[in-house]
Parts: C-alpha cells; structure tokens; sequence
C-alpha cells in the first residue's frame, strides 16, 4: 500500500467507456489504495446506478456541477465530446486534475479552450488517448526516433469495423450532435500515434463517404518529408486492424490492441519475428516464468496512476493537452479539406447524386 | 414516393438506400432494429426509424406516411414468422399502399428439383429449419393479403451477390487463403443474381401496378456455374483457381441438433441466402472470431496445408443442376437485368479492392 492516502476520483459519465473500462481500472487501484472513487455522476439513473453498486461508497449524483471538486481531486470526464470542454473547465477552476475522455471536445475550438484554462490554472489535464501507454507503441516511437531500421519508407494504417458498440440512442450518428464520424471517433486515436511517431504532415489528401451525414469510411494519405502513408478507417467492413511501417531496413507491423506485441521483419531475412515485448531490465524471465507482456487493461491502469500522481507530486502527464489537441487539430483540417470518396461500385447516377450531397453538406 | 425499409443497415437494404436515396427515386424511411445499425446509414441525412419488426404496433409506427415499404430484414427461423405476421397488420394500420418483401428462393429448397418450372412449383419438403420459416412468411402474407387492402408482392432471390456481400468476402478470403473448395469441377448452377440487378427487380415490384399478389423468382441474366462464380472472384483479388480443393460432398449423417449446430457454426451460411437467422449469424461470428487464430503444428507431424472446411447446404448448393425461371418476372415486371454478371463482378470486384480484401498484407 502506498504512504499517502488514496486520491479522490469523481467520474463524470456512466456510460460505456466507463462501464466496460474505467470501472475496471478504478476497482483495481481502489484495492491498492491508490484511487478512491468518490462520486459517479450520470443524469441516467439507471446508467449511473450500475456503476454505483461497484462503487457503494462513492456519491450518486445526476449533476457533475454538484460533486465534491475539489483541490487534488482526479476528474475523469467520460461524458459525450460536446460536454467535455465545460465539466474540464469547472473541474480545472476548482483546483481539480482532469483526465478526458477522447476525443478531447466537440471542436477544436473547445480542446484550445480546456488547454488554455489548464495552463492558467495550472492544474494537469490528461487525454485519454491510452494507447501511448503500449509498450507497442512505444517501442515503434522508439525505432522511429532511433532509426535502428533506417529512415522511414512508408506506411500503411487499416482500422476499424462494423460498428458494434451497443448505443442507447442515435445521438452518436447525428451531424447536428456529433460533430463527426469514423475519423472523428475511431481515428482519433490513430491518427494521435502517427503524429505521436512522426510529427505533423507537410501535407494531406483527405476524402470520405459523407453525404449529408458523418462518414462510415475516411481514406487519407498524409505526406512528410522523405516518406508517405495511407490511412483507411472504417465502421462499415471489417478491416486488417493493422499498422505496417516500412523502414529502409525492415517493416514493423502492428496489430489494433495488441499492447504488447509486435512483428518485424529485417531486410534480408524471409521470416517475420512475432515478438511479445518487455522490459530489457527483465531479460525475458517473465516470459520464462509464464508471464506474458502487458496488455490494454495495463495501458488503462498505467493512464489512471499517471493522472493521480500528477495530481499527488507533480509527475509530468504522459498525454497532457497540447500534444492530446494534435489529432483534434489534423481532424478538423481533414474535414474543412475533405473531398470525395470514391465508392467504385457506385453507378454513374448514384456518383453524381454523392458528389451533390456531399458538396452541399459543405456549405 | 417514400418508402419504407425495413432491414436497411443489412446488405440488400443498404444497398436499397444507396441507389434510391442517391439516385433520387424516392424518399427513403430507414428502419433500423438496433441504434448501433445505424453507423453506416448515417453517411446520408435520412429520416431513420428504429424499430422492432416483430411488433406490429412500433413497426405501423415507423410506417406512417409511407407509401410502400420494404421488407428486407433478417431474422431467426421464428422471427421470420413473426416478421411475417407483423408486417402486414402494420402496413395496413399506417396506411402502407404496397408491400414488397424479400423472399427466397430457398423455399424451393437448395438442391430444387427439375420441373420447378415456375414460381407456383410445389415447395420442396424442408429439413432446413431456415427454409420452412421463409415458405412459411410467404403464406402469412398472402393470406392477409387475401383479407386486406395493402398490395404485396414478393420476390425470390437466391445467391445475391455485390459490393458487401458476406459470400463473396468469404469465398475471397478462403482462395487467397487456400482453403476454398468446390464440389466436382464445379460446374453446378449457381442461381446468382447481383444486389443491383435485386434492387431493379425491387424497384419495379413497388411499381408495378400488376404485380400486386403475385410472387417472382429473380436472377442474373446468364446462367452461371460455381466455377464461373469462383473464377470471377479469384479473378478480382489476383488469383485462380489452381489452389482449389475438389470434393466430393460427404456424407452428411448427423443427428438434427447435431447437423443445427454445425449450420449455426458456419460463416458461410448467414451469406449464403437473402435473410438468415440472426442466431446462426451470432454463433457463426462466434466461429468466425476464432477462426484466424494459427494452430501451432502437433507433435512429431509437420503441419499441413490450408484445409477446406466443408459445410452441408454450400455441398447442397453447390450440387444444383436447376436453373430458376425468370420468365414470369421478365413479363409481369418487364424485369431484365442490367447488369451483366462480368460486369457486376467488376464492381464487387472494386469493392474488394477498396475494403482491403483485395490487399495482401
């Protein structure tokens, strides 16, 4: 147990990403004395009590206004996008920490809002962009910065599938409420890594499958200086889930939510190493005694510790604002830039009626 | 006219949507069972409905101010009935003019005798639980057509394929993979007809006016082999045909609950027709979900190449020698496809392309 009393959490939205994540997470640092969540808060009912018989001791609360914020209190705000900007803020001036939910807010607009507030005030805001907690991720930012392989050639990123999150209404798919679609909520997360690894692009072509709505399929293409990449995202057919960086001496390939392994192959060699990655300190024995890497629910925890102890002493945020807003920032961009997407199996009638509603969707 | 589609987040409704609502036919009603169905129809700004089609009071809800709907909703063997049932009373309530609902030609059975000369054939005594549940949906409807004022029409599809066709990404999956097989040389009649080719046939069943109680098998215009079929896939992700296994069907001696399970296990079978069980379609994702995991090769044995796993009804279909009649189709609807199956294989063939299929990786 830890020698300083646990940090207060007050969770601002019992919805999905809560229940199947956070909860989780919670409970287990609550065990280790870590955490304490201390309010749960949901204008649902019905939402917010099944989190609540988890947490018996926390406050039930339908208003996150009336939550005990608190100087060194973690908030996470795990509310829909177009809430977020005002519970961070609140949070922010009442001396609060805050981790937020991706993506960050409605516009960007709001996201340089909150990272503004949090600078004046002075108090940590973390996004909830967990992957850059893999030690997958990690290691590819590793070898990009490194150049082990080489420069970087090219890349590849297939993402996505049929839409399975189980919606209590259609809110998530209404342009006047959601501000986009597949970019906007699966994307940010991986467009978050590709600017994580390799910076901003010189360039972008952009073009998606929106027409009068918020897109199912978004292709891009961003272009930096020396190398290219591609980028397909989809909520309408299943894809590889995979992101393949090709180096001037080998490839590394990475596959969606596996947080602790990664394939390389080395120029030269016809084999592919399928690699489970750990620590160098622990000179592969936790793999000798049966203990495989880390996996998503650690990048989760390791994402919750962070925002306590930046909240505790000070610890520097792994995924603090500024660098939580960049894909906010490239999302926005792509869809001011956006062009059509070509869906070849559309007949000429049908393209024409496309390219017509999605050029009127524009202005 | 607006219309109502019932099952429109699934391939042939989706599919529906994108030619009506883009080429400006018609107002469209989506109707959605689930919020979650929505994520793809939500490219367009439409009316969209949620609703439970076996309820007839929330259907006869999502119909109002419909002039036509419809049906193309999939379902279980009991929800296909009740399907059945809900619909018509639902129609009726909201005022509904014309129904036109997806059928199958699996009423005929999947192996359908010589002499099914036209629609009016005696359906094949069933085993397929699936297939009794369609014929079934068919007669509820024409008996309260009989008794009400809604027009219907109804029409019989078979092997659709086309851009999100479950089949075809199957079939791909299994030549790049090297485990598709073909029963013989492949030379059976595939009923194949393209979704775009369907939904002409859908167009002119809302607007026909004599094609009121009456019930049309519908296909592409040439007659097509499984091989022909299996070559223009293999064809649209860069290979042939040489890494394909010919079988000879076994024999399928399970007991029924044995020969359900294995049904409900297979990927293949929740595309293999227009509306399929929405149970087979969960254990089959369960199947599938496990399906690319690599086997680690057993002890003192090398391991082996990619092995074709062999589903009954794909053997039954594949062991087809009757061409479905389209005569009735082609006289009462003046339906004549459009599409030319090289042609619609083209454009599934860009579909694969552009979902990555077509990608090696």
């Amino acid at each position: 147990m830890p020698d300083h009393p646990p940090v207060p959490v007050v969770v601002a939205g019992c919805g999905a990403i809560t229940k199947f994540f956070y909860a989780s997470a919670l409970g287990w640092l609550e065990t280790q004395g870590i955490v304490r969540v201390a309010a749960l808060c949901d204008p649902n009912e019905a939402t917010r009590a099944t989190i609540h018989s988890r947490f018996p001791g926390a406050l039930s609360l339908a208003r996150f206004e009336d939550a005990p914020l608190a100087p060194g209190t973690v908030v996470v705000v795990a509310t829909p996008p177009k809430l977020h900007a005002a519970q961070t803020i609140l949070a922010l001036q009442r001396g609060c920490g805050v981790l937020c939910e991706k993506p960050m807010a409605a516009t960007l607009a709001d996201a340089e809002a909150m990272a503004a507030e949090a600078a004046r005030t002075g108090r940590p805001l973390a996004i909830g962009l967990y992957r850059r907690f893999f030690r997958a991720t990690q290691a590819i930012k590793n070898l990009c910065a490194s150049q082990t392989l080489g420069p970087i050639v090219s890349f590849e990123v297939e993402e996505g599938g049929p839409f399975r999150w189980e919606a209590a209404s259609d809110s998530f798919f209404r342009r006047e409420i959601t501000p986009g679609g597949v970019l906007y909520d699966t994307g940010v997360h991986t467009l978050d890594l590709l600017l994580w690894w390799f910076g901003e692009p010189t360039t972008f072509d952009y073009r998606d499958d929106a027409a009068g709505g918020l897109e199912a399929n978004s292709h891009l293409q961003l272009n930096y200086a020396g190398f290219s990449g591609t980028v397909r995202i989809s909520r309408d057919w299943a894809t590889k889930n995979i992101f393949r960086i090709n180096f001037a001496k080998g490839s590394v390939s990475w596959f969606v939510g596996k947080a602790g392994q990664l394939s390389l192959r080395v120029e030269g060699n016809d084999t592919i190493l399928n690699s489970e990655i750990l620590p160098a300190a622990d000179d592969g024995l936790a793999l000798h005694n049966g203990r495989g890497a880390e996996d998503s629910p650690q990048a989760f925890i390791h994402q919750l510790i962070n925002i306590a102890t930046a909240v505790r002493d000070g610890t520097p945020l792994h995924i603090p604002a500024n660098e939580g807003i960049r894909s906010l920032r490239l999302i926005e961009a792509c869809y001011k830039n956006r062009q059509p997407l070509e869906q070849p199996w559309f007949n000429p009638a049908e393209s024409a009626g496309f390219a017509r509603l999605q050029k009127g969707a524009a202005t | 006219m607006k219309i109502a589609i019932i099952g429109a987040s699934g391939f042939v409704g989706l599919r529906l949507v994108e030619r009506l609502h883009l080429e400006g036919k018609a107002e469209i009603v989506p109707i959605a069972h689930a919020y979650r169905s929505l994520a793809v129809l939500a490219r367009f700004s439409l009316p969209w409905k949620v609703a439970d089609a076996t309820d007839a009071d929330a259907l006869a809800e999502a119909l109002k101010g419909c002039d036509a709907v419809v049906h193309a909703a999939l379902g279980d063997a009991s929800q296909i009935v009740t399907m059945a049932k809900a619909l018509y009373p639902a129609a009726q309530k909201a005022g509904v003019k014309r129904i036109v609902a997806l059928s199958s030609a699996a009423v005929h059975s999947l192996t359908p005798l010589p002499g099914t000369h036209d629609e009016t054939a005696p359906l094949a005594n069933q085993k397929s639980e699936y297939n009794t549940a369609k014929a079934k949906a068919e007669l509820i409807l024409n008996n309260a057509r009989a008794q009400g004022t809604v027009e219907l029409v109804q029409l019989r599809p078979s092997i659709i394929h086309g851009p999100r066709s479950r089949l075809v990404a199957d079939i791909a999956g299994q030549l790049l993979a090297g485990n598709a097989w073909l029963v013989g040389d492949g030379s059976a009649i595939c009923n194949a007809i393209a979704v775009d080719n369907l939904v002409d046939a859908i167009w002119l069943a809302l607007t026909t006016p004599e094609a009121d109680r009456q019930t049309f098998l519908v296909n592409d215009r040439e007659v097509v082999s499984w091989r022909d079929f299996y070559t223009a896939i293999a064809a649209s992700v860069g290979t042939d045909l040489s890494r394909v296994h010919a079988i000879t069907p076994p024999d399928f001696k399970d007991s029924a609950s044995e020969k359900l399970a294995r049904l409900a296990a297979k990927e293949t079978a929740m595309a293999l027709m227009p509306l399929i069980p929405r149970r087979v379609k969960r254990f089959a994702k369960a199947a599938a979900a496990a399906w690319p995991e690599p086997t680690q090769p057993a002890g003192w044995c090398l391991p082996g190449g990619p092995t074709p796993k062999i589903s009954e009804e794909m053997c039954q279909l594949q062991s087809c020698r009757w061409r479905f009649p389209t005569a009735k189709a082609e006289k009462v609807l003046g339906f004549a496809p459009a599409l030319s199956f090289g042609d619609a294989m083209k454009r599934t063939g860009a579909w694969l392309e552009f979902t990555g299929i077509a990608r090696k990786q």
